[in-house]
């Protein structure tokens, strides 16, 4: 049977070990720099490879392998221990190729790396790492918008999210892209924050020789986007002039390259995200008014995951469990006196944070447990405070609650005619605490 | 020696089956003929694909089966949702092992001419799924209030005018529709239609862009043409126009006078019949007081002026609107037709809709999508309001939280302690397991706890 294990990486090599196609999970563990190792030879992925190597094996000996371990050492410098199977492909008697099912695990000193791996084969052709399956949780308001997701992904329509850092926004927009019919097509991500206005117009649209300085033709985002989906990060750090651009370009589905006047008809479905309340930031003039109802046809809010009810668990003992098997180590997930630590921490990281403690924990713990030792400070700090400091979600107790002080305290201000002695002693607390609780409103 | 043709390097997919003919892996490159997903693929077999092959026919069962290469095999392919593959293919078998001739499963290479290898038939081709705006004519503007009714019968008098016109309103209120709608209406419909919004474009590109630019203008210029020349005997829509620089407004007014321009760099004029539909998201009043738009041409678009009123200020047209976005997007799903329940209409006609037809018609698709029920209540679409809900619709303005909390005559922060407890109290009234207390409350089942631990500390 072929591929019993039920491995995620595929590789088709020639009898010279040239790579014919590979569908692996993280290229960069074994290239740096490498979306796709299709095309290299074995050579040029292991520095100690022999013809014992099973690809190579089963060709010769025109038997397959049905369950191979074996510890090989990467270019990187690597030490990575592989499991699979592997069979020969058979041409007029000869074998001209062979076929290997495989998984690798991940050396416990390079678990950052974990963070670059494509679990599903075929989807990750697409530039994806997330399916919808993915999205875990055991919160009602999750499982709602995971429902939904799917009913979304069949049509074209723009799609706006608003979560705060680290809540999934990347996460929700490759699983909307791997339900829709677009799953095969590209899913390209662009962070407008992270790069310069004057050289992200030329990559989202692309430019023209001569178009400035150095310019030369080059296709834009929104053309290399073409049948699948763009989604635009941060989309409230552009200026209003390209905000403006990208709202023409939604309207008319048609794009111009800078300095030409020749249009591009374009097929892209575009999700934009932001991680600021939307209607604030419509209200300081940072983000264009009809962009925003232009692009929220569909609009997902983002839960905090403190906010995720029982999520705090569910996902830690998901990651514990997910390093576990990238590494094929057996380290238990953290006592309860930990995880009661985590339930009572705010998570202003949301579940980036979460993932990022973990990794940090997997990387102390000594031996089998994570305890609370392998805990950063500045959590166990904070979880004392009982979620002093951290925003809750509205409608919820803490945030009304928050909402209430707010108000009372801004009104006592302006009826104090925005005097701080007299605001203070009118409400009976501190001039420090009363400056530090208007300085956070005022933000 | 390897030979050449082992396997052809430009392959365009891969089929791998196992020894029962189940897909165990593929890699294709439309895979969107079948309409199905790869864990929908992963464990077909192939003839619960193609309508046209069986157990006996198909190249990779036979290869299980009979053990039998197929070399360069030319094949059409009809799939089960009536789609044709024109195709060529390598079959080959994957051993077990060779020396018994026991086999593990087959590998497939295929090859097709991008683009004509895949042919649909009786379906409905995806980007044809015409754009309503693209064709909208006069009639197709909803709308029973004066002003709107207004500007129809004005509008339809002048649809084959060659006279600029000028479109004023907020954003959202139906400008390009209007101006689509002129253009359709009249003779200039055979005609181009160009679209540009002045507000995006930076001013020396925009000229360039507008009237096109000679060789020799200026070092490595490439002649191009502008958009005037492109709207030739059709309409263009100049859309923002108060956003253009002035010195470009000055130059479209004088092509507008001269009916001619001349490419950026050219010696020569072009003599043009182009309809200019400008249009600005401010109205006339507020156009007046500022100095964005040059008087002169103002003077010169507004002899044929259109204002569109804002949403709120449409009275029923907002309902009628509504049940269209509706009825659209029951057509285009494919379900039947929702209704919005009576809260939600009277929210309608009370809320001021400051993105107009534009953020009714989002409000509209986007509480459609994903519903699964017919009638739309408040709660369906309060997260996309929860701005304007949020204010005196749910709870008390900020004023009267303040007035309660003088007349408690209690610091601020004992008041503040003995309204939460209130409300966790109230909420354990309610309820009769701690986690549904804290599901109300919007906190989790531990933290609720803790804060009981509290208060029971505290009456101690």
């Amino acid at each position: 049977m072929l591929n019993k294990g039920n491995y995620k990486d595929f590789l088709l090599v020639d009898t010279e070990g040239r790579i014919i196609w590979a569908d692996i999970g993280n290229p960069q563990y074994f290239k740096v720099g490498l979306t796709s190792i299709t095309g290299l030879n074995l050579r040029d992925i292991y520095s100690d490879i022999d013809n014992d190597y099973p690809l190579l094996q089963v060709m010769r000996t025109g038997k397959a392998i049905e369950k191979f371990e074996i510890d090989m050492t990467t270019h990187r410098g690597i030490k990575v221990r592989k499991t699979g199977c592997a069979y020969p492909i058979f041409k007029t008697g000869r074998a001209i190729a062979a076929i290997e099912f495989g998984d690798f695990f991940y050396d416990r000193n390079h678990i950052g790396d974990i963070e670059g791996h494509s679990e599903h084969m075929i989807y990750r052709g697409n530039n994806t790492k997330y399916v919808i399956d993915d999205i875990i949780t055991g919160d009602p308001q999750m499982i709602a918008l995971k429902k939904k997701i799917e009913d979304y992904a069949i049509t074209d329509s723009t799609v706006f999210i608003y979560g705060e850092t680290g809540t999934g926004k990347e996460l929700i927009a490759q699983a909307l892209h791997n339900c829709s019919r677009r799953y095969y097509r590209k899913f390209i991500s662009q962070n407008c924050g992270a790069i310069p206005e004057n050289l992200l117009e030329g990559i989202l649209f692309g430019t023209t020789k001569g178009s400035f300085t150095g310019a030369e033709d080059k296709p834009g985002l929104f053309e290399l986007a073409e049948g699948g989906t763009l989604f635009l990060d941060e989309i409230n750090s552009l200026s209003i002039n390209l905000q403006t651009k990208i709202l023409q370009s939604v309207e008319s589905k048609v794009t111009r390259r800078i300095g030409s006047s020749r249009e591009i008809k374009g097929n892209v479905r575009i999700i934009a995200a932001t991680n600021e309340e939307p209607a604030d930031l419509i209200r300081q003039g940072r983000m264009k008014e009809d962009l925003y109802y232009r692009l929220a046809v569909i609009y997902i809010r983002l839960p905090r995951l403190a906010e995720r009810d029982g999520d705090i668990r569910k996902l830690t003992n998901y990651f514990v469990d997910y390093f576990n098997k990238r590494m094929n180590s057996r380290i238990l997930p953290p006592e309860e006196e930990v995880m009661r630590i985590f339930e009572n921490y705010s998570w202003p990281g949301n579940v980036r944070e979460l993932r990022n403690v973990l990794e940090g924990a997997f990387a102390f713990a000594d031996d089998e447990k994570i305890t609370i030792d392998d805990i950063p400070d500045y959590i166990l700090q904070s979880a004392g405070m009982e979620n002093e400091g951290s925003r809750k979600a509205s409608g919820s107790l803490s945030a009304n609650m928050q909402e209430l002080e707010r108000n009372i305290i801004m009104t006592q201000y302006e009826k104090d005619g925005r005097k701080l002695t007299a605001t203070a002693k009118d409400l009976g607390i501190t001039k420090q605490l009363l400056r530090y609780k208007l300085d956070r409103y005022e933000k | 020696m390897k030979s050449k043709a082992d396997i052809q390097e430009n392959f365009q997919d891969i089929l791998l089956v196992d020894e029962e003919g189940k897909i165990e892996y593929f890699k294709i490159k439309a895979p969107d003929y079948f309409d199905l997903y790869p864990e929908d693929l992963i464990g077909k077999k192939i003839p619960q694909l193609y309508s046209n092959l069986d157990e006996e026919t198909s190249t990779l069962m036979r290869a299980i089966k009979y053990g039998e290469e197929k070399l360069d095999f030319a094949q059409e392919l009809y799939t089960m949702g009536g789609k044709v593959v024109t195709q060529r293919s390598d079959t080959f078998c994957v051993m077990d092992d060779s020396e018994t001739g026991k086999v593990a499963g087959a590998v497939e290479f295929a090859y097709y001419d991008p683009g004509k290898g895949v042919l649909s038939r009786g379906m409905q081709d995806e980007s044809s799924r015409s754009d309503a705006m693209e064709k909208v004519k006069l009639d197709d503007i909803i709308g029973q209030c004066h002003a709107i009714l207004n500007v129809k019968k004005k509008a339809a008098r002048i649809v084959d005018l060659q006279s600029p016109i000028l479109i004023t309103g907020h954003t959202g209120t139906g400008k390009e529709m209007l101006a689509r709608a002129i253009h359709n209406s009249g003779e200039r419909s055979k005609e181009p239609f160009i679209y540009l919004n002045c507000s995006a474009i930076p001013e020396n590109i925009l000229e360039a862009m507008l009237f096109g630019i000679k060789p020799g203008s200026f070092t490595d210029a490439v002649e191009k043409d502008g958009l005037f020349k492109m709207a030739d005997r059709g309409t263009l829509f100049l859309d923002e126009i108060d956003s253009a620089p002035l010195s470009v407004q000055g130059k479209i007014l004088k092509a507008i006078e001269d009916k001619r321009i001349r490419p950026i760099g050219g010696t020569e004029e072009i003599f043009l019949d182009v309809r200019i539909i400008a249009s600005c998201s401010r109205t006339l009043a507020e156009l007046m007081s500022s100095n964005t738009l040059r008087q002169d041409l103002y003077f010169r678009l507004a002899v044929l002026q259109f204002e569109l009123p804002p949403l709120r200020d449409r009275g029923d047209d907002i309902e009628l609107i509504a049940d269209h976005y509706l009825n659209v997007y029951a057509e285009g799903s494919g379900r039947p037709v929702k209704t919005l329940a009576p809260e939600v209409r009277d929210f309608f006609s009370r809320y001021s809709w400051p993105g107009n037809v534009r953020e009714l018609k989002n409000t509209i698709e986007g509480t459609c999508r994903g519903l699964r029920k017919d009638v739309i209540n408040m709660s369906d679409i309060r997260v996309r309001f929860s701005q304007s809900c949020s204010g005196p619709v749910d709870g008390k303005t900020a004023a009267a939280e303040w007035e309660d909390y003088q007349a408690s005559g209690m610091p601020l922060k004992q008041y503040l302690k003995e309204t939460e407890e209130g409300s966790i109290k109230e909420a354990m009234r309610q309820t009769s397991t701690m986690a549904e207390a804290a599901s109300i409350l919007g906190i989790s089942p531990q933290l609720l706890r803790h804060k009981l631990e509290k208060m029971q500390k505290s009456e101690k």
